[in-house]
């Protein structure tokens, strides 16, 4: 996969990678640092479940760790590791759907560990409860790009590297991923398409 | 009203990516392909106030304590190595070019391990020679056994799973 970088006079992991690659744990533990909320937030929106999410987030940095005299300094290190925790949720969705198929059963954990929103207002929190319940019936791709964009709040070319697809498809599937949406959001539960 | 049929979503959305377009012509007339758009606007609203949840708090601890176990990455244990072998080449360099007498003494070593390796293949040889005649297969025999129990033991000592178990 490759990717440019327009902005590229200041890389702030450089510095951070150097110290890390040559085995300075602090260094990398200031990179966990940095990105561990995305990190985290992307594998929980595509698993759904507390204890799995911290465990692939973990396992994601563990791998970043290994790996990291591969990594290209010119591409932005969260990015990178944000690609590499979604190719390790889709692994073990995959493993999953073999198991079994759909379950809205860990959606009650994903509520439950909801950061507190500044807004008060009650209704605009049931309102995004039922905006989350109905993203987390959608599949893994549609959820994913909804996540990267509107709650990471990334650029489609940045989408695009950490889903290694072409810049130009991501609007058309964030499109898709929001009519899905919002016809989730019309239908009660059960119905779908 | 629009006197056309409406359009398909997705040729809809590419005309309001775009800025323009038959379909986008449509909608501003039409009023259930307005209402699915304005929708479309309300829910990028919602979507956009979704935050990322924190991960737990002893998230970054845990990350450290995998980091710390994991075995170090082999790239970077060969470059210490070389770094150590051509740290010490560079130093062992510096100490013969500085003092002619250790240059003398290891030209000198190296001359007879050169000597006496040579001496070294033909008493080899016969001494083998001299063991086959005296004990031949026996010896074979015994030297095999002694070496591959010895292996076995130490296999079973270290603890490795053998491939089979694996
Ligand atoms: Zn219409």
């Amino acid at each position: 996969m490759m990717m440019a970088v327009d902005d590229a006079p200041a890389l702030p992991w450089r510095d951070e990678v150097a110290a890390a690659r040559k085995g300075n744990r602090h260094a990398f533990e200031a990179l966990v640092r940095g990105v561990q909320r995305p990190v985290y937030g992307l594998c929980l929106r595509l698993l759904a479940n507390d204890a799995e999410a911290a465990e692939v987030a973990q396992e994601t940095f563990l791998r970043a760790y290994q790996a990291l005299d591969r990594f290209d300094e010119a591409r932005p290190f969260e990015l990178w590791v944000l690609a590499i925790a979604r190719n390790l949720c889709l692994d073990l969705l995959r493993r999953r759907t073999r198991a079994r198929t759909e379950d809205l059963e860990p959606m009650k954990e994903l509520l439950a560990s909801q950061a507190p929103s500044q807004e008060d207002a009650a209704v605009a929190r049931e309102e995004r409860l039922s905006l989350e319940q109905a993203m987390a019936t959608l599949g893994a791709e549609d959820r994913e790009v909804l996540a990267l964009y509107y709650v990471q709040r990334r650029t489609t070319k940045e989408i695009a590297a950490v889903m290694g697809v072409a810049p130009g498809t991501i609007m058309a599937r964030l499109f898709r991923a929001r009519e899905k949406l919002r016809r989730r959001m019309q239908q009660p539960e059960g119905e779908s398409r | 009203m629009s006197a056309q049929r409406c359009p398909e979503l997705d040729e809809l959305f590419d005309a309001v990516v775009a800025g323009s377009g038959d379909a986008l012509e449509h909608a501003l007339g039409c009023e259930a392909c307005s209402a699915v758009l304005e929708e479309h606007r309300q829910m990028e609203k919602d979507l956009y106030r979704v935050v990322d949840p924190l991960p737990p708090p002893d998230f970054v601890q845990s990350v450290m304590t995998r980091v710390a176990e994991a075995p170090v990455p082999l790239r970077r244990e060969l470059t210490a190595g070389f770094g150590i072998l051509g740290g010490s080449a560079a130093l062992a360099g510096l100490v013969l070019a500085r003092d002619p007498q250790v240059l003398d003494r290891v030209g000198l070593a190296f001359a007879r391990v050169l000597v006496d390796g040579q001496a070294f293949v033909p008493r080899l040889l016969s001494a083998l020679v001299t063991v086959w005649d005296a004990a031949g297969f026996v010896g074979i025999a015994a030297c095999s056994t002694l070496l591959f129990g010895s292996l076995f033991g130490l296999k079973r000592l270290s603890g490795e799973p053998t491939i089979s178990e694996a």
